[in-house]
Formats: structure tokens, C-alpha cells, sequence
């Protein structure tokens, strides 16, 4: 999927999907757990060196991709910088009140989100879609009728969005002949909604005949891509380990906050 | 002949394809959703009952136990898809909300489709999350005024726009004769051959 | 015997009238039969049935006194969009025989010969997205003959095809077929009526009209062929003709220096192109050369370079055409905005006329094109055919100077193709001019004033006439 944009790949392309989703989740438990800033400071620095280095791209894209999470980052932590409680004063106009407190409780927000999407990148850079639901089957038993339904429901994605496009060039000329009111506000995203939900579900409804009528059923049955676990996995498993632990570490001595503790 | 219990593979198939389409939208909304942030005022909780309306037409449109929790989480991880960011928030979110949304469906053992349980259904995946925002988000040291505001907003946005508008989405599809393709399977059997 | 029905009755649960009602058909092993027969005759439904998705996995009430079929037969269906699975050939191909229990290295071994058997030349890891529509059909019928099956039904595999790719895959068809029992559902019949050992004719209440050799049918029940309105081999015998009137010299629409980019490939390059009042133009050319891209780039619904003047007006915007030029895409669904078959005429007209007269029009034209049955229905809820005249229709209220039509007679059996003809006929003759994006060689032989060709990525005039610069 990202051949065009990929440089190399290591251990983290081989880990099993399933480790990656686990580390995922392990890693938002931590982030929830911590509460002392600097210990977040270092980890999102080293998960966006981890990043830079598992994923496999090419510069300039992880370039534009840091610059775009950095920003979302800092705009979701706005609500807690300007209304978060707080006894030291930085700023105030109007109803902003900016302390110092509620500033560091915003970074500290922000830099969870970072720490997140930094792996979440890594992982998406670095897992086949399939794979994730074939090792669902394979390694979780999920059942294949759920695997299957998500793998040809994705495919759908592309030709749904291409459908919007062509839906809303369609409107752009019908608009010179009618009543704007057919094609605005409310109304016109309900019928555009209605139209594509339609055109969908007729899809997926021919494809589950299709796919029956092709012997699928979910009992057991092989597969084409055979996954497991393997020493990738113990890899990326220690890796994750090792960086909160070295972020933990780092954060005691070098500590950029003066507080250890957002709340 | 037995009708079939459960969902079928079509049923799932047109859950999860039900909530692509509104992945689509969501990552099209997290433009709008972003865009309120910077005020602070919480004005993007207004928006954000969008993000559980998947899972209340999808229940409107199939009525089975479980649709409801396969649509949202289904829409979640589209969104994983579409923006191509892997989010474990956002998956774990659309579980709770997903699974809130249930609840309702399953209190009225998924027959009713009245805009009352669409609506009901939106608040509960309103309020699901709010326990975990609590930690994630420290809401406990907003300013009173603040966070009532935001409880306020994203209430009233669970009730209008995955309970009133799903509902709306419900209605319009139903006039285009697609559920039909989905249609109760008893309902099939009656009358004469 | 392959298939044995007798006194079947098959009624869908919304409809009053029952679809079928003691219909009997015998199939012998390794016939290949075509069904034919006009819209809402049951051919598609009978299909299912035979194959066993009716009941087991379509839940449609039925009943039938003997009911032998062979339910292990493999289908190919008419939407390469909703058949496939998985993202890769391989993965598609894998995805059949997993169901069937096969191992891995088993699977490799017969991919190789499978995909040689239908003639797809792709490695396993090419996506299917990225195949044209013949080639998917092509990876189709490869999984149909993966599933191991000595009955194979096809339901419309080549519709959605153009005339190159339809031929490739009734090719391939024919190539396999030896050796096996063949159902078609096709209403495009050109290429495979002379192959096929026997032609059975259904009415539209889901009766048998007739049934026999295609020679037969042919001469016996052409009658009936022109009465249900399907194509057939001889329909273009009685196309009609239309008397070829002068166009006008007044320059409408002009393109000059258009350079239309995907990506970073230019796909087509338009020197200086010319549209005339009152004229009939076909765009010609074959898949991928980018006939839809000047329909859009045209109406500047996609960026490209050069300029577009309308009445020597330059055009930046759509707003500034729409409405004086008209295009009917060639995804109807996507052109409707109301939910009312009547509706979708009537917001145009009631621009124009006050309500009752406005009624009056939108009746008028609903009748013509032959959808006063469906007016108050749902414009999705409609046949495929339905969908397509409505979507056409949806142009005549607003009277535009110039319609663009991308395949409009796409999916239309014999009788409303030829309706829409005349149509067209009739609106050239009153000074709108056409231009029609087509695939079908006798409408651009009969019909057009002026034919024009992209070919290698550029815009030609056909048939003799020099460069489109030289007007």
C-alpha cells in the first residue's frame, strides 16, 4: 500500500498485527497513567524517533506528517490552556484565563495525543490491512464472516468516495436549472447521505450474494496468508518496554517542567 | 425453511458498509470538529454526536442484536482507513459508544424504531465517553462553568444529530426502497404461492 | 439432465402478482442456453434459482412439484464492483478456494493456469482495482472455474463492458465452456447468439414465449423478439431513420489549447474543437482515453488548461455554462435529488411555467419516455433502464442550448434505445445540438452529423474529415 513511499523495512513490517494493536493499546493505558509531564516530554521524543526509524518512509513524508500532528496536537489541547482551573496567572482577555497550571495540564494533554499517533503512524506505515484481520482469524479465532465482511466492505472505500465526487459534480450542474433549496443546507446533505447509503447497501448486498455463491460460509476453512508470532514480535514488544522505561528514566533527570504533576 | 438466526454475512456486510460511508463523512467532519477547537468554548461538542450516528441507522435498518456495536466500531476504524492514522482512542471511543448505543437498542429488545430510541440512543453515546475524557482529558480541572457547557453541548448533539438526523437518514432510506434487501425475513413468509 | 423444474411458483413478498406460476424448464448437461427477455420477465431470478441462491441464500418464498438443479454451479455476475473480496488477484482467487478447504501450496499450484485458462496476463499481487472492467470479468469467470464446477451460470457478465472488452470476454467464455453446462442472462445477444445451442424466450409475466435453436427463434418468433422490445440480432433492421438535416454554422460552444492531466500524465490534448447548432456529435474512442474527463473538463467540473468559450464568452466556472450546456453523466443514481420520479422533472420546469402548466409539461415528458407508470415512485427504486431515460429526462425541462450525454443508451433494451433516438432526433431538429459519448458502432454509423475520435491522447475528426482545427 505504501510501496511508492517506503525506503526499508525491519522488524516492525514482520511483527504479527495483533502485537502491534496490543502495544497500542498498553501504550494508551501508560499515557493515562502518567501524569508527570516529563516523563510524556521524553516519550513522545523518542516515539517520534521510533517512528522515523520503524516506519520505513521517506523523509519528506513523515516531514509533512509530524507538522500535521503537531498541529492537531496543540489544537486539541486549547480548551485546557485557556479554561483549565488554575492559581497562577499568565493571561487573561475576556473569559481566556491562562494559567500556569492549566498551560502545563494543555501540553501535557497534547503530548498523549502525540505519544499516540506517533505509534499509530508506525503501525499503519507498517501493517498490510489484510494481514490485520487474516491474524484476527488465525491468532484471535475471530470469526471469518466479521474478517471477511470488513475485508470487501474496505475495498468499497475508494468507490464510495469516488461516487461522492461524482455526485457532487452532478449537483454543481443540475443547480443552474432548479431552486437552490433542492441542493443546500440540510436537505441537500440528507438526499446526498440517503443516495450513497443506498447505492451501498444495494453493493454490499450483491456482494454477500456473491461471495455465498462463491461457497463462502463460516465454518473453518485454510488460508492464503498464513500468520503467527514470531521474534519480531518479542522485538517490538521489548522495544516498546524499553522506551518507557528510558523516558521514565530520563524524565527524573532531565526534566523541562518544573512541575511533576499535570493534575 | 428455517429463516436464519443471528446475523448473516449480508447483514454484517451491510453494517460495515453503512458505517464506510459514514467513516467517509466522520473524516470529513473532523475538518469541521478541529476547525471549533481553537475558541475553546467547546463549540466542536456541537458537532459531535456525528461520530455515533453510524451505529444508530445501522440499528434502525437492521434491528439485530449487535449491529449496533459492529457499526460504530466499524466506522471508528474506517476513519483508521481513510485519514490513515491509527488511532487506539478512537477505536476504543467507538466501542463504548457503540456498545451505549446497544444498551438502548436491547431495553427495547430491537424492535422499536421511533425517533424516542434514536434519540435516547445518541444521549447515552453522548454521556458513554465521559468517564474516560475525564482521565484522558483531566475535565475535573476545567472551570464549573466550562464544563458544564461542554456536558451541555455534546448532549444536545448526541439527541439532534445521531438521534434526530439518524433518524431523518432512516426514513429517507426507506422511502428508496433498499430495505427491502434487508428487510425482516418472517415477514417474507406470508401469503399465498 | 443438469436441471429439472416443474410448475414452479415463486411470488416476492412486496408485489401483488406472482412472478411465477407453474413454469416448467429442462436444461441438458453441456447445453449452453441463453435466457432472454424483456425487464421484469424473471431471467435474473430463474438464474438464482437454478443455482440454488434462491432459496438458500436470497430468502424468497417459492415452491416447485420437482426441483433438480445443480447448486454447486458457479456464477459470474454483471457488477465487477460488487463480486470481489479481497484487494489483490491473488488474494480474490485465494479468498474461493479457502472456502473450499484448500491448502496453500495446493492453491499456488492451480493459480498459474487458471488465470492462463481465461487469459488474464497479471501477477497475484496486482491490485483488482487497478484491472479495467474486461479484465475483472476475466478474474470472474477465473474464480468461477476455480470453484471446480461443471455448471457455470452468467448473469449479464459483459453489460457493463464496452464492445472491445464484451467480445474479449465472451471469448473467453466460449474458450472454457467445452465440456460444461452454460445459463446466460445477456440482453447485449450480438456475439453469442450464433454459440449458443438454444435460445429460451420469456415473457414479461414470467412465462415461456419461446424456446428452441437461435435460427429458430429467430425466424419463428421475431414477432415477439420486436414485441418485448429486446435486442436481437436483426433489430437494427427496423432502427429508424431520420432524415439528415443542415446544421447551422453558429459556433456554441469552443475549446482551444485544452491539455486535460491525471496525475502527472496528460491524457488528452484538444487542439481546437468546435461545437455547432443544431448538430448531432459522437464521441468515440475506447476505455481509459478520457471521453468522461472532456465531457467534465468541457463543463469545468475537472481542471485542465486551454479555454472554453460559450458563445465567445470565456468560461472559468461551471455556473457560468451549466444550464445552457447540459450533461447526463453515466451514473443516473447520482444525478437525483429529489424522492419522487415526478419530482426529479418538475423542480426544472416549475423555473420556467406556473404550477398547473409546469404539472402539465412534467406529465408530458414522463410519458414519453415512458416512465408515467413510475412517477410516484422513489428515482432509486426504479429499474436500471428507468433510471437512465429519467436521468436524460432531467434535461429536457431546463431546455438547454447543447446536452452531453455520456452513454445514454447504456443498459436500454431495443425499444427505448430507439425511443431516445427519436428523441434526440426530434431535439436536433429544433435547434438543441447532441453530443454523445458512445460505444455502439451502429449508433455512430446511422446517426451523428459529425463523429469525433480520441485516439493517443488526442481529439481527431473521423471518417475522412481532416483535423478538428481546420472548422
Amino acid at each position: 500500500m505504501f510501496g511508492s513511499i517506503k525506503k526499508y523495512e525491519t522488524f516492525a513490517d514482520r511483527s504479527n498485527p495483533i502485537t502491534k494493536i496490543f502495544m497500542a493499546v498498553i501504550l494508551f493505558i501508560t499515557v493515562v497513567f502518567i501524569h508527570n509531564p516529563n516523563y510524556l516530554f521524553h516519550l513522545s521524543i523518542i516515539m517520534m524517533l521510533a517512528m522515523i526509524v520503524l516506519s520505513g518512509v521517506k523523509f519528506r513524508y513523515l516531514a509533512a506528517l509530524l507538522c500535521f500532528i503537531l498541529l492537531i496536537g496543540f489544537i486539541s489541547s486549547l480548551y485546557m490552556i485557556f479554561y483549565g482551573e488554575g492559581t497562577t496567572t499568565l493571561y487573561r482577555l475576556g473569559i481566556i484565563h491562562i494559567t500556569e497550571e492549566s498551560f502545563v495540564r494543555g501540553i501535557h494533554i497534547m503530548m498523549r495525543g502525540l505519544v499516540l499517533s506517533f505509534f499509530g503512524a508506525t503501525v499503519i506505515f507498517t501493517t498490510r490491512i489484510t494481514d490485520v484481520f487474516y491474524s484476527l482469524m488465525q491468532q484471535l479465532k475471530l470469526k471469518p464472516k466479521y474478517a471477511y465482511s470488513f475485508m470487501a466492505a474496505v475495498r468499497m472505500v475508494p468507490i464510495i468516495a469516488s461516487e461522492y465526487m461524482a455526485l457532487r459534480q452532478a449537483r454543481k450542474v443540475r443547480r443552474a436549472l432548479i431552486d437552490k433549496k433542492y441542493v443546500s443546507g440540510l436537505k441537500g446533505f440528507r438526499t446526498a447521505v440517503i443516495t450513497l447509503l443506498s447505492q451501498s447497501i444495494r453493493r454490499a448486498y450483491r456482494l454477500g450474494i456473491a461471495m455465498e455463491a462463491k461457497g463462502f460460509d463460516d465454518g473453518p476453512r485454510t488460508y492464503y496468508h498464513k500468520t503467527s508470532f514470531s521474534l519480531s514480535d518479542v522485538f517490538l514488544i521489548l522495544l516498546t518496554a524499553a522506551c518507557i522505561y528510558t523516558a521514565i528514566q530520563l524524565g527524573q533527570t532531565a526534566a523541562p517542567f518544573a512541575s511533576t504533576d499535570a493534575r | 425453511m428455517a429463516a436464519r438466526k443471528g446475523l448473516t454475512l449480508t447483514d454484517v456486510l451491510i453494517t460495515v458498509v453503512i458505517a464506510l460511508v459514514f467513516s467517509i463523512i466522520y473524516s470529513i467532519w473532523g475538518g469541521v470538529y478541529t476547525a471549533l477547537q481553537p475558541f475553546g468554548l467547546h463549540l466542536n461538542e456541537l458537532v459531535y454526536g456525528m461520530w455515533f450516528i453510524a451505529a444508530v441507522v445501522a440499528y434502525l435498518i437492521i434491528r439485530k442484536p449487535g449491529v449496533a456495536i459492529i457499526a460504530e466500531f466499524a466506522a471508528a476504524s474506517g476513519e483508521t482507513i481513510v485519514l490513515l492514522q491509527f488511532d487506539v482512542m478512537l477505536m476504543l471511543y467507538g466501542l463504548i459508544q457503540g456498545l451505549a448505543c446497544e444498551i438502548v437498542f436491547a431495553i427495547v429488545r430491537y424492535k422499536s424504531t421511533a425517533l424516542m430510541v434514536a434519540v435516547l440512543a445518541g444521549v447515552a453515546a453522548a454521556l458513554s465517553t465521559l468517564p474516560l475524557d475525564w482521565y484522558y482529558g483531566y475535565l475535573g480541572h476545567l472551570e464549573t462553568w466550562n464544563l458544564v457547557l461542554m456536558v451541555g453541548f455534546r448532549v444536545l448533539s448526541g439527541a439532534l444529530i445521531a438521534g434526530w438526523l439518524a433518524h431523518l437518514l432512516y426514513r429517507g432510506l426507506k422511502e428508496t426502497g433498499v430495505l427491502k434487501l434487508v428487510g425482516s425475513r418472517e415477514a417474507n413468509h406470508s401469503g399465498e404461492l | 439432465m443438469v436441471i429439472n423444474i416443474k410448475d414452479l411458483r415463486l411470488r416476492f413478498p412486496e408485489e401483488e402478482e406472482r412472478l411465477f406460476a407453474g413454469l416448467d424448464i429442462r436444461i441438458q448437461e453441456g447445453e449452453k442456453v441463453l435466457l432472454l427477455g424483456p425487464s421484469g420477465s424473471g431471467k435474473s431470478t430463474l438464474l438464482n434459482i437454478m443455482g440454488g441462491l434462491i432459496p438458500e441464500v436470497i430468502d424468497v418464498p417459492m415452491k416447485a412439484e420437482t426441483l433438480k438443479i445443480s447448486d454447486d454451479g458457479a456464477y459470474v455476475f454483471q457488477d465487477p464492483d460488487s463480486q470481489f473480496t479481497m484487494p489483490t488477484v491473488g488474494e480474490e482467487l485465494g479468498f474461493v478456494l479457502e472456502n473450499k478447504g484448500v491448502e496453500k501450496a495446493e492453491m499456488e499450484r492451480r493459480f498459474p493456469d487458471v488465470l492462463k485458462a481465461v487469459g488474464l496476463d497479471v501477477s497475484l499481487e496486482t491490485g483488482i482495482q487497478s484491472l479495467s472492467g474486461g479484465m475483472k470479468q476475466k478474474l470472474a469467470i477465473a474464480s468461477a472455474l476455480l470453484q471446480g464446477s461443471d455448471t457455470l451460470y452468467l448473469d449479464e457478465p459483459a453489460s457493463m463492458l464496452d464492445d472491445g472488452s464484451a467480445r474479449q470476454v465472451w471469448d473467453t467464455v466460449e474458450s472454457i465452456w467445452k465440456d460444461r453446462t452454460v445459463v446466460i442472462v445477456e440482453h447485449r445477444v450480438d456475439y453469442i447468439w450464433d454459440k449458443v445451442d438454444r435460445v429460451i424466450l420469456m415473457d414479461a409475466s414470467g412465462g415461456i414465449a419461446g424456446d428452441g435453436t437461435p435460427e429458430d427463434i429467430l425466424t419463428d418468433h421475431l414477432d415477439l423478439l420486436e414485441g418485448f422490445g429486446v435486442w436481437h440480432p436483426r433489430s437494427w433492421d427496423a432502427a429508424p431513420v431520420f432524415e439528415r438535416t443542415e446544421t447551422s454554422e453558429e459556433n456554441l460552444l469552443k475549446a482551444e489549447g485544452m491539455n486535460i492531466r491525471r496525475g502527472k500524465d496528460d491524457i488528452l490534448k484538444v487542439e481546437d474543437l468546435k461545437i455547432r447548432k443544431g448538430e448531432w456529435v459522437t464521441i468515440e474512442g475506447a476505455n481509459g482515453t478520457g471521453k468522461t474527463s472532456l465531457l467534465l473538463a468541457l463543463m469545468k467540473l475537472i481542471p485542465s488548461a486551454g479555454d472554453v468559450y460559450y458563445r465567445g464568452k470565456k468560461i472559468r466556472k461551471t455556473k457560468q455554462i451549466a444550464g445552457d450546456v447540459y450533461p447526463v453523466f453515466q451514473n443516473p443514481e447520482l444525478q437525483f435529488i429529489t424522492n419522487k420520479v415526478f419530482d426529479e422533472v418538475f423542480i426544472n420546469l416549475e423555473m420556467h411555467f406556473d404550477k398547473t402548466e409546469a404539472m402539465r409539461q412534467t406529465g408530458k415528458i414522463l410519458e414519453r419516455m415512458g416512465l408515467s407508470h413510475v412517477s410516484h415512485l422513489h428515482p432509486l427504486e426504479i429499474s436500471t433502464g428507468q433510471k437512465r431515460r429519467l436521468s436524460v429526462a432531467t434535461a429536457f425541462g431546463g431546455v438547454p442550448e447543447i446536452i452531453m450525454l455520456d452513454e445514454p443508451t447504456f443498459g436500454l433494451d431495443q425499444k427505448h434505445a430507439f425511443r431516445l433516438l427519436e428523441i434526440f432526433d426530434g431535439m436536433t431538429k429544433s435547434g438543441t445540438t447532441i453530443v454523445m459519448i458512445t460505444h455502439d458502432e451502429e449508433i455512430k454509423k446511422r446517426y451523428p452529423s459529425r463523429r469525433l475520435l480520441l485516439d493517443g491522447g488526442i481529439l481527431k475528426e473521423k471518417e475522412g474529415m481532416t483535423d478538428v482545427r481546420v472548422h
